[in-house]
């Protein structure tokens, strides 16, 4: 049979001021009839590009140089926007990373499906109302009527997406792009909405181009599976084939970064590091007083006691009725020192609320927060100033974490002198380049700005900046989840150096649950504002677990299936 | 919804009571008694005191507020200190014609602005856009009261094809056609600040819409550039029209005072100004507070009409 | 097995960044708009030893002398003054009453956007929709208003700009700073210790300096136009001051009869240097926020 897509070298440059980017560099693909193609990469490859290079739809400075797209033998590379329009939609669909703002805000989703509808079936307004509605329904969505009256903006985001996918199903294509369609989603959603896509271009015997930055999103999906870096592909084939035997180096460390769920009973204790990338700290220590004695682990560090957050929005001048919301309520969790205490929940379940109430961050609506022994909320402002030293803050995104316009060395080097760490400008600046050197930095860095630093580089100074006051306790609010896997896992293993290092504990929030069970020693699970359970970390298999839990547990799409089978039943399955 | 109208609405009362205040102070914190500036050295002390005691300006200040305020409404602002007539049969007149021109300039201001900065926005970065962003940078750096020169000369002493100034030709009859052949230069003149104004938010929202997500889908989807154009990219500039157009309205009404001494259009501003060299009080407020109030109610629309526009709040959303 | 670790210990590599001057240097619409800029305000101090007349001084004999007449290179007006004396005179005062009101306007609006953007949510609430009214409001009625309670003259000028131009800063400020605000570099400066008014001054305020000093340069430029058209309006500097605005009001008596050249000079000279004003600006956008 022949292909429904081929792409033969192409090439895409990227016209910048002063700059040619070769983004894409000579990509030959092959998309079958029916099957489902995995483009993967990190961010930066090219796979996007090529994506959207195939249906003309580059931005305005970029540009196809060379090679050559035929969709069902016909040449698309060159051709005008009017001609490209008879094969986009009809031929070829589109889904789209962001649900959130690949629809229009101004129309309804029924006016936005019925146009595209009429659009490609050439039928009246009343039968793509029809169309419509039908097609809500083969999506999964309940209550078609209201949703076809509904503005984005009133639906969730995997509603959204669903939406998105009929929206790109209705015309009947031959081809799907659907271009890292779950990575603004929610770990549970992605499952039903991948299912969801599959079973669709199944049953219409759809070609599918998944693009994605996620191994286990490939394992899950795809027959064949594509590795894209730096605009060229470096392996191509079988997706069992590619995941369990790679055969290029690059794609081995990738898939080496990824922990998989159950990995740390493969190499516990201290020797427990991801392979992709191995990050030794130098064995030095910030500074002789750090070497006071600990007291005896087991003695819990940081207390939470039925600690509520409510915020209140709407009310006099907004005219919306003033209402409040409960972000967090009514938690209770001890962390113990010298542990690391993760805790994982889908996006708006409360977890970052909790790290920043536990950090003394936001004001607490009830309960109490208690650190090594002290009230925080009763410490005064000196009492509070104390403290902070003792537990430090590391942010998800370090991009906006660090000042922008303040060198890296002042940025570490002020709260050393604010807090009394160092007692003058000399000291605080060896403190500085010791930080920094321990995270695995050249010292020389610290006069730069934070945009001379790549992502991970910026990570590794934001942490530098907590351990350089010594602290106690780090709280990590999902540290590495803006980062790309290789550079994920370079942090992972650093935080894990550091910790045996200096004598930390960690509280991790993360919404990775594979990522979680592996850096962690227990876990807690927060839906809803609630602490639904902890539990240590083996134990996450158990029987016993909530459905919250387990939800969390079945949403992984492990990278090689066989594994998990492995953690449930060890002795049944044979390889 | 009603409830959001009905909270923009109780927001004025403060807003017109501060402006009263501010503009009743004017003639409180002038540089002279008001009654002395008018009238010669030649009266007697005690006829300056009955002229103050029929002012009421022997009240304390907040009784001469109240009063004041009532003379406003109940009688149009009293009676003039120069012309020695009611202010209402010098100012409202006025106020109309400054109206007229106020609202042909808003009309000049919307068409060409938006046609401006939709062309150069839908052909961004080409030719014919960065032709007109230089146009609308020299254009936004023009003295107004030379541009207006400029376009008289032009139009009626160049070109002879438009009357250089006034509202209605003298021997003409008066009507429609003739006040509209007038309007064209000064509202054209007028609008200058505004239009280029209106031109570069319209050009970034049409920008800022077609590299939008939404816009990707709908091309993904194989529509064509008329549909895009015409519907996604049309509806979602006007919301930020709308609110530009509320936002230059004191541009305009600033553009439509300057213009008018240029093109002795019988208006407010004119008034205001003679008004200020004779230290003529009670024109000078109630003027200004005229100004003041249909600028308020104008910000108010365009409110509301926002609100209309926001699929956010038509539906009722959390 | 340690590539990685090698790779970020190694010794720094040399920058790659050109310093902000360096690129100021390199950006030929900024460079344009600060020699212009300089040119001006060299002539306009050094205007008394450069003119050849004095600006004020009428020659009954040789009025509305053309262009390029003997002695006039740019003409006389309706009172025989020298046009290029006048001109070399005029910009004093509006550049002065310029650069003074938005300074004053920038101080006040990027204290009151920052408070606006740090209160609470009702005290900004109430402070943002009073600034909102006072952007959208005719400034001309200030200009009046002010006008009826002082004098007409330069403090109506600086009064009427600094009433009009502290709404757009304020605005300016207040978004950026509710953008930054959100960053989590602030949250960080406060898990280090650092109170509320350090965060303002050391962390939230230099990512806005160079916002402000943008929007600033522009601003004057804005402002010298419009205060010109408020001294032709006859609200702003009196005669018998040489002033480019005024020059263009007394110069329309003769614009119709043939001699653009009294108004369309000045009005050429404050167009060039609204200009300079805008290119500076945008450059400086170029070079500090890159």
């Amino acid at each position: 049979m022949t292909a429904v897509l081929t792409v033969d070298g192409l090439h895409i440059d990227f016209q910048l001021p002063g700059a040619v980017v070769h983004a894409v560099r000579g990509v030959d693909l092959e998309v079958a009839p029916g099957e489902v193609l995995a483009l993967v990469g990190e961010s930066g490859s090219g796979k996007s590009v090529t994506a959207a290079g195939i249906l003309g739809l580059l931005p305005r400075n970029a540009r196809v140089t060379a090679g050559s797209v035929r969709f069902q033998g016909t040449e698309l590379v060159g051709l005008g926007e009017r001609q490209l329009n008879v094969f986009r939609g009809a031929g070829i669909g589109m889904i789209f990373q962001d649900p959130v703002t690949s629809l229009d805000p101004s129309f309804t989703i029924g006016s936005q499906l019925g146009d595209t509808a009429r659009l490609h079936l050439r039928v009246s307004r009343n039968e793509a109302l029809e169309v419509s509605r039908t097609w809500l329904d083969r999506v999964g969505i309940g209550d078609p009527d209201r949703v076809l009256r509904s503005y984005p903006h009133e639906l969730s985001g995997g509603m959204r997406q669903r939406v998105m996918i009929a929206l790109a199903g209705l015309s009947g294509p031959k081809l799907l792009i659907a271009d890292e369609p779950t990575t603004a989603l929610d770990a549970t959603v992605q499952k039903q909405i991948l299912d969801l896509l599959l079973g669709l271009a199944g049953e219409a015997g759809t070609a599918v181009l998944l693009i994605t930055h996620d191994f286990g999103v490939v394992s899950h999906t795809s027959t064949r599976v594509a590795v894209m870096s730096e605009g060229t592909i470096v392996e191509i084939g079988q997706t069992g084939q590619v995941l369990g035997a790679p055969s290029h180096a690059y794609t081995r460390t990738l898939i080496d970064s990824v922990p998989e769920i159950g990995q740390r009973h493969l190499q516990d204790g201290h020797q427990r590091r991801l392979l992709g990338a191995p990050a030794a700290t130098a064995r030095v220590r910030l500074s002789e007083r750090g070497e006071a004695p600990r007291p005896p682990a087991d003695r819990p560090i940081l207390e939470l006691h039925e600690v509520t957050k409510e915020f209140s929005i709407g009310g006099l001048g907004t005219g919306r009725h003033r209402t409040t919301v409960r972000a967090v309520s009514e938690v209770s969790l001890s962390v113990r020192r010298g542990e690391i205490f993760g805790l994982i929940g889908e996006s708006g379940s409360g977890k970052s609320t909790l790290a920043r109430l536990s950090g003394a961050l936001l004001p607490l609506t009830a309960g109490s927060v208690t650190f090594d022994g002290a009230d925080v909320g009763t410490a005064g402002k000196q009492g509070l100033r104390d403290l902070r030293r003792r537990f430090q803050y590391v942010f998800q995104d370090a991009a906006t974490a660090l000042n922008p316009r303040i060198r890296v060395g002042d940025q570490i080097a002020r709260p050393l002198l604010r807090l009394g760490k160092a007692t003058g400008r000399r000291e605080a600046t060896e403190l500085t380049h010791r930080a920094l050197e321990l995270v695995g930095l050249n010292a020389g860095y610290a006069d730069r700005y934070p945009r001379e630093f790549s992502g991970g580089q910026r990570q590794r100074v934001g942490i530098a900046r907590a351990i350089a006051l010594e602290p106690d306790l780090l709280i990590l609010d999902e540290p590495t989840s803006a980062l790309d896997v290789s550079t994920q896992a370079a942090i992972i293993n650093l935080l894990l150096d550091l910790k045996d290092e200096l004598d930390l504990t960690y509280l991790f929030i993360g919404h990775n649950l594979a990522i979680i069970d592996f850096v962690c020693d227990r876990i807690g699970v927060m839906r809803q504002g609630s602490l639904v359970e902890t539990f240590p970390a083996g134990e996450l298999f158990s029987a016993d677990r909530q459905p919250a839990t387990r939800a969390l547990l079945d949403a992984v799409l492990p990278v090689r299936a066989r594994r998990r089978e492995d953690l449930l039943a060890p002795s049944t399955i044979k390889d | 919804m009603a409830r959001r109208i009905l909270w923009r609405l109780a927001n004025l009362v403060p807003l017109l009571f501060v402006i009263s205040l501010l503009v009743f102070f004017i003639s409180k914190a002038g540089p002279a008694d008001p009654v002395k500036n008018v009238l010669s050295e030649k009266m007697s002390p005690e006829q300056i005191e009955q002229i103050r005691q029929a002012y009421g300006l022997d009240q304390p200040a907040w009784k001469q507020y109240l009063l004041w305020l009532r003379d406003m409404f109940a009688h149009g602002g009293g009676i003039s200190l120069s012309v020695r007539s009611p202010v209402s049969g010098i100012v409202f007149p006025a106020f109309l014609n400054t109206l007229i021109l106020g609202a042909a300039t808003t009309v000049v201001a919307v068409a060409l602005g938006v046609l401006i900065g939709f062309v150069s926005g839908i052909r961004h970065g080409r030719l014919i856009d960065r032709a007109a962003m230089l146009l609308v940078q020299i254009g936004s750096n023009l003295p107004i009261y030379w541009f207006g020169l400029i376009v008289i000369w032009l139009t009626a002493v160049q070109w002879n094809w438009l009357p250089p100034g006034g509202m209605h030709d003298l021997r003409g009859d008066g009507g429609f056609g003739d006040l509209l052949l007038h309007l064209i230069a000064p509202a054209f003149a007028a609008s200058l600040v505004s239009m280029l104004i209106i031109a570069r938010f319209v050009r970034a929202a049409v920008i800022e819409s077609a590299g939008s997500d939404y816009i990707r889908t709908y091309r993904s989807q194989g529509f064509g550039r008329a549909a895009i154009l015409g519907k996604h990219i049309g509806r979602n500039i006007l919301p930020p029209i709308v609110n530009t157009t509320g936002l230059t309205i004191g541009s305009v009404i600033t553009g439509v005072v300057f213009v008018e001494t240029i093109f002795s259009w019988p208006g407010l501003g004119s008034v205001l100004l003679n008004a200020i060299a004779g230290s003529d009080y009670p024109v000078i407020q109630s003027g200004i507070l005229l100004v003041a109030v249909t600028f308020v109610v104008v910000n108010l629309i365009t409110d509301v009409l926002l609100d209309l526009l926001n699929p956010r709040l038509r539906h009722g959303g959390a | 097995m340690t590539t990685t670790t090698t790779e970020v210990r190694a010794a720094a590599p040399p920058r790659l960044r050109r310093s902000a001057a360096a690129r100021f240097v390199r950006n030929r619409e900024a460079m344009l708009g600060l020699v212009v800029l300089i040119v001006v305000i060299g002539i306009s101090v050094l205007a008394p030893w450069l003119a050849t007349y004095d600006p004020n001084a009428g020659d009954p004999e040789n009025v509305l002398a053309p262009v390029g007449s003997a002695g006039h290179l740019l003409g006389t007006d309706d009172q025989g003054r020298d046009v290029l004396s006048r001109l070399l005179h005029g910009g004093r005062g509006a550049l002065v009453v310029s650069i003074v009101s938005v300074a004053v306007a920038l101080l006040i609006g990027t204290v009151l956007g920052l408070y606006g953007a740090f209160a609470g949510r009702r005290t900004s609430g109430v402070l943002m929709r009073i600034i909102d009214l006072m952007f959208a409001f005719p400034v001309i009625l200030v200009a009046l208003s002010l006008a009826a309670v002082i004098h007409p003259g330069p403090w109506v000028l600086i009064g009427t700009v600094v009433f009009g131009a502290v709404p757009y800063v304020t605005r300016i400020v207040f978004a950026e700073a509710r953008i930054e605000r959100e960053k989590d570099y602030v949250e960080a400066a406060r898990s280090l210790g650092a109170s509320e008014a350090a965060i303002l001054r050391t962390e939230v305020l230099p990512n806005l300096l160079s916002s402000v000093v943008i929007y600033g340069t522009s601003l004057v430029g804005v402002n010298i136009v419009f205060t010109a058209s408020l001294s032709a309006l006859g609200l702003g500097i009196q005669p018998p001051s040489p002033d480019w605005g005024r020059m263009i009001s007394e110069g329309a008596k003769v614009l119709v009869t043939g001699n653009p050249g009294v108004a369309t000079f000045p009005a050429l000279a404050i167009l060039l240097v609204a200009l300079a004003f805008n290119w500076l600006g945008d450059g400086l956008r170029d070079v500090l926020n890159p």
